[in-house]
């Protein structure tokens, strides 16, 4: 490739990601901002960096720190719970002639394709008889409800693609099953185990519906304390900023940390082999 | 011997099995159930039974016909713009130059936030008074634009924001299909002569399609749902210009807590998002064989 | 001379608190425990923080407050109180959701708690008449109507003066007067009115506010001194269908974007000086005295809100009662907090901090009337509203909205007049009959 098309290339990326990234700039530029400059025309890019916002929004009597707790809280133990729940299934699927897989495969697959908007009613009514309205449990045991299908089937697909030659040469080398599993399928499946943990993490820390309607003051997420800024008028964009940065930043540094990982969910999700 | 392996296949699976029956199938049948009543979620002991009531109501709701026009605008002019431009950036990272894959990864950033910040900050930039888009557009003299507080301009705003956070994930679908093409066809196309536009046409978009329709398909359900940018953006207006399905459904449900209206059009959602996946699963079932399990 | 001023008014506050004080004798009886509120966001909000410092002073127990937009209020209003898990446990509501919230069982009966007070203290009788009627349904009391908004007419009493007219009396002088400022070269930068546009309950309210004052009504059986009950809409008749015209001539007269006006919109601009006219709720008048932020300080006359030619007004009321969530743990700690609130000199203490007035003691205080010229404008006001003005049913909600749709849409331009009252007067006829009140 010659100089001219590589000097090409790299000025279309760098366009292509500043237009990509220019809001996420332009969001913690505002964390930075004071009541009147984000009125300001024309806008001010850079503001001098301070922090009140942050400490405005996360400490004293309206803080919005249990909330990222909560979604810390809710995030973790419905991923875990999906981990091994899905993997058992993965497993179970990917590894044992069950009758009928096929059609439970499609029909787990279906699930997966479900708008949470078209159960979020009977879930709230579900929740509320159970009194498990405004609580971190109600919360996660929905989001595993949400998430169990992708990771089984992105699980039971990863699964597969590990020859069973392996696992069947430690057997004969005299392990038992349990060893087989531990040493061999367990690393083996270490990649996919991470992709699925880190989507059903980023599913549950982002996801808004079911938090709005089946959360109060107690269990809020923070995404919901987000959208709780919006309002007709007077939105405190600066407020509204800094809330939303402590949001997003465990997301960027993940996807920085997982990105091959990412992008082998994304495209296990549309290519096969 | 196969029988006892599958009985244990099974148990593995039966927590998730019951797992998903009760907190997938179940609110399900229940939300069948609740869209043959008209009832308040405030005094549902006024329920009555309507049957098809709610339905029929449905389909003459001007407001409910409106939504189901407006999400397949956004639905379309989405996918389109997301397969054109998801296609030009895959090209443009498709190469192995050296900082490509920490360019990538920033770009790849947009999707992964939730899209109630996407909603706000958008809301910000496009204030007609103070944002950035209008003083940009001003300076480069596109003119003041209304964006979000004009009906003619608000469902195309909708469209850019969600355009602008979704690209990636078709880029980077199309980036791995492009990946998948052998070197042969390059090499052999270069003997023959091709262009690039020529190579572009004739090797890469085709070897793309079915990659593209899975991507269509999912999209088309995300689109479906596409809840939380209108919640923190515009919440159906101006007039109705930007209410789609799902936030009809969450109006008519925690507005006006009217559950069974809101279940009877959540039920026609969930059937187009039925007919549109088994599209979806026969496409990715096509390449595979029947297996030996 | 300003620091006596200040000296005598924390005189007045230190004697007013103190006969609380006493009641709570030297410990803080509440000491530890926290009281959950939830309320709508409007600009009483500061007034409210003011006023809970002191009754944690006092009592020793936290208030925390959760304040929403309008409709945000309402939804998470009726979504905690529907799970009944006790998130809240005074609830300050709209007068139109009263029906909804009493039908539903959210609110716990307040005559049980009244009985055990002085009636000195509660004061019933001291409130607007309309404000009590508010707080009951089916003649049981279920809030206490600390916050009654009326609509004013505010109009600038200079630019008037300059054009050599009076306030306007009726609609037909309001809508030439609007016109009259509009685009006129004597008046650059100013618009006739700012009126609430926007889609949902901002226009969809407005309906209701005017539909009295051009002789409609929305239900055939209810209207001032009804004693027949007939739940038969009345929307698309021609007075339902004439405040709709009324609505796209007015458009003209009000500023670019009117149509995503909303309560805060309409009284920034008049505070901004971008109109001659704006009929705002009370709750928002002392913006426009604000000596910080107002434009227009010292120019701002308030008259009765009009009605057409030949019909007496019912000005629009609305506003916010206070009552206690049936699922709160703190029920008694709620009641302290209510009939504190509430009392005489408290709601005096919120009037001064800009809160709307809602007791015949307050309009008629000296200290207040002189602070707040408009008072004298509600008090012509209060007697002819009318409390029904905004339906009160369980419906009321979904009902105002779809109202906020149409009138919208036929602002917009999608839909005629009458096709958008015709399609309401059919939504709410469906309405009203699957829920049982027609046949």
């Amino acid at each position: 490739m010659n100089i001219k098309s590589k000097f090409l290339i790299y000025f279309l990326a760098i366009i292509i990601v500043l237009i990509s990234v220019f809001p996420i700039v332009w969001l913690v530029m505002t964390s930075f901002k004071t009541r009147v400059e984000i009125f300001s025309i024309p806008p001010i890019w850079f503001p001098k960096i301070s922090f009140e916002n942050y400490i405005a929004e996360f400490s004293g009597g309206s803080s919005r720190l249990p909330f990222l707790f909560n979604s810390l809280k809710v995030a973790f133990f419905s991923t875990l719970i999906t981990i091994i729940i899905g993997s058992l299934a993965a497993f179970g699927m990917a590894r044992f002639p069950v009758p009928g897989k096929r059609n439970l495969e499609f029909w787990i697959l279906s699930i997966r394709m479900m708008p949470p908007v078209a159960v979020i009613i009977p879930l709230y009514l579900i929740m509320r008889s159970l009194k498990l309205l405004d609580t971190n449990i109600g919360l996660i045991i929905v989001y595993v409800s949400f998430n169990l299908p992708f990771v089984i089937w992105i699980l039971a697909g990863f699964l597969r693609g590990i020859p069973k030659d392996i696992e069947e040469a430690a057997l004969i080398d005299g392990c038992n099953w349990f060893q087989s599993l531990v040493r061999i399928s367990l690393p083996l499946s270490a990649p996919g185990l991470a992709t699925v943990s880190i989507f059903s993490f980023m599913f549950s820390w982002n996801e808004l519906l079911a938090a709005l309607v089946l959360t109060g003051r107690n269990a809020k997420t923070l995404p919901v304390a987000i959208s709780e800024y919006w309002s007709t008028t007077q939105i405190r964009w600066e407020a509204m900023a800094a809330t939303s940065v402590i949001h997003i930043i465990p997301i960027i540094i993940v996807t920085f940390l997982i990105q091959r990982y990412i992008v082998r969910g994304l495209t296990m999700g549309a290519i096969k082999e | 011997m196969q029988k006892i392996l599958g009985r244990v296949g099974f148990f593995l699976m039966l927590p998730a099995i019951i797992y998903l029956v009760f907190i997938s199938v179940y609110p399900t049948i229940y939300t069948v159930f609740l869209s043959t009543q008209d009832f308040n979620l405030t005094q549902p002991h006024k329920a009555v039974f309507v049957g098809f009531g709610n339905f029929v109501r449905l389909f003459q709701d001007d407001l409910f016909l409106k939504s189901t026009m407006n999400t397949i605008e956004i639905a379309i002019l989405s996918i389109v713009l997301e397969l054109i431009f998801g296609y030009i950036v895959a090209e443009v990272f498709d190469n192995r130059l050296k900082g490509m894959e920490v360019l990538r990864t920033i770009y790849m950033l947009p999707m992964m936030i939730t899209p109630v910040v996407w909603g706000l900050t958008w809301v910000y930039i496009f204030n007609p008074n103070f944002g950035l888009a209008n003083y940009i557009f001003e300076r480069v003299g596109l003119g003041f634009q209304p964006w979000f507080s004009s009906a003619n301009t608000a469902l195309l705003s909708l469209v850019i924001i969600n355009v602008w956070q979704w690209t990636p994930f078709t880029a980077v679908i199309f980036l791995a299909g492009l990946s998948g093409i052998s070197p042969d066809l390059y090499d052999a196309a270069s003997v023959d002569g091709a262009k690039w536009y020529q190579i572009a046409l004739y090797i890469k978009i085709p070897h793309l399609k079915y990659v593209a329709m899975v991507t269509i398909l999912i999209r088309l359900m995300d689109n479906l749902r596409l809840f939380d940018l209108v919640y923190s953006t515009t919440q159906g207006g101006p007039g109705s210009a930007t209410e789609t399905m799902s936030f009809f459904i969450y109006r008519y449900g925690f507005h006006f807590f009217n559950t069974g209206y809101s279940s009877a059009a959540s039920l026609i959602v969930l059937v187009f998002t039925i007919i549109i996946s088994q599209f979806l699963i026969r496409i990715f079932y096509r390449g595979e064989e029947i297996s030996e399990y | 001379m300003k620091k006596i001023r200040r000296f005598i008014f924390l005189v007045v506050v230190a004697l007013t608190i103190v006969p609380f004080s006493i009641v709570y004798a030297q410990d803080k009886p509440f000491e530890g425990k926290t009281l959950n509120m939830i309320m709508v966001a409007d600009p009483f909000v500061s007034a409210f923080e003011d006023i809970n410092a002191m009754f944690e002073e006092i009592t020793g127990a936290k208030v925390v407050m959760d304040s929403y937009p309008y409709d945000q209020c309402h939804e998470k209003e009726v979504i905690s109180l529907a799970a009944g898990t006790g998130d809240y446990d005074v609830i300050v509501y709209d007068i139109p959701w009263c029906g909804e919230f009493a039908e539903g069982g959210f609110m716990e009966e307040l005559e049980p708690y009244i009985a055990k007070e002085d009636p000195n203290l509660i004061a019933m009788d001291d409130y607007f008449p309309v404000g009590v009627e508010a707080g009951k349904w089916k003649g049981k009391t279920y809030g206490l109507p600390f916050g009654l908004y009326f609509v004013l007419t505010h109009y600038r009493t200079d630019l008037f003066e300059s054009a050599g007219i009076t306030p306007p009396k009726s609609i037909e002088e309001l809508e030439k007067a609007a016109a009259l400022f509009t685009n006129n070269p004597n008046f650059p930068g100013v618009y006739g009115i700012a009126m609430n546009f926007r889609r949902g309950s901002p226009v969809g309210q407005a309906w209701f506010e005017y539909i009295w004052n051009f002789g409609g009504k929305y239900f055939e059986g209810v209207y001032p001194g009804s004693t027949k009950v007939d739940w038969t809409p009345t929307f698309n008749t021609p007075e339902g269908v004439e405040v709709v015209k009324f609505f796209q001539e007015m458009l003209q007269y009000n500023p670019p974007g009117a149509l995503s006006y909303a309560w805060d919109e309409r009284a920034t601009a008049f505070q901004q000086g971008k109109v001659a006219i704006a009929s705002t709720w009370t709750s928002r008048t002392s913006m426009y005295f604000d000596p910080n932020l107002s434009k227009v300080l010292g120019k701002v006359g308030t008259t009765v809100f009009p009605a057409k030619e030949g019909i007496t007004p019912i000005p629009p009321v609305g506003g916010w009662t206070m009552g206690i969530a049936s699922s709160s743990g703190n029920k008694d700690l709620a009641w302290e907090y209510i009939k504190w609130f509430c009392s005489k000199e408290i709601h005096k203490e919120f009037c001064k901090r800009g809160g709307p007035v809602s007791r015949l003691s307050a309009v008629n205080d000296e200290e207040l009337m002189n602070e707040f010229p408009w008072y004298k404008t509600v008090a012509e006001t209060f007697p002819l509203t009318y409390v029904d003005c905004r339906p009160r049913i369980p419906e009321s909600f979904e009902i105002i909205d779809v109202v906020g749709l149409k009138v919208s849409e036929a602002l917009v331009g999608d839909i005629t007049p009458e096709q958008a009252m015709n399609d309401v007067q059919n939504y709410v006829t469906t309405l009203m009959k699957t829920r049982g009140y027609l046949e």
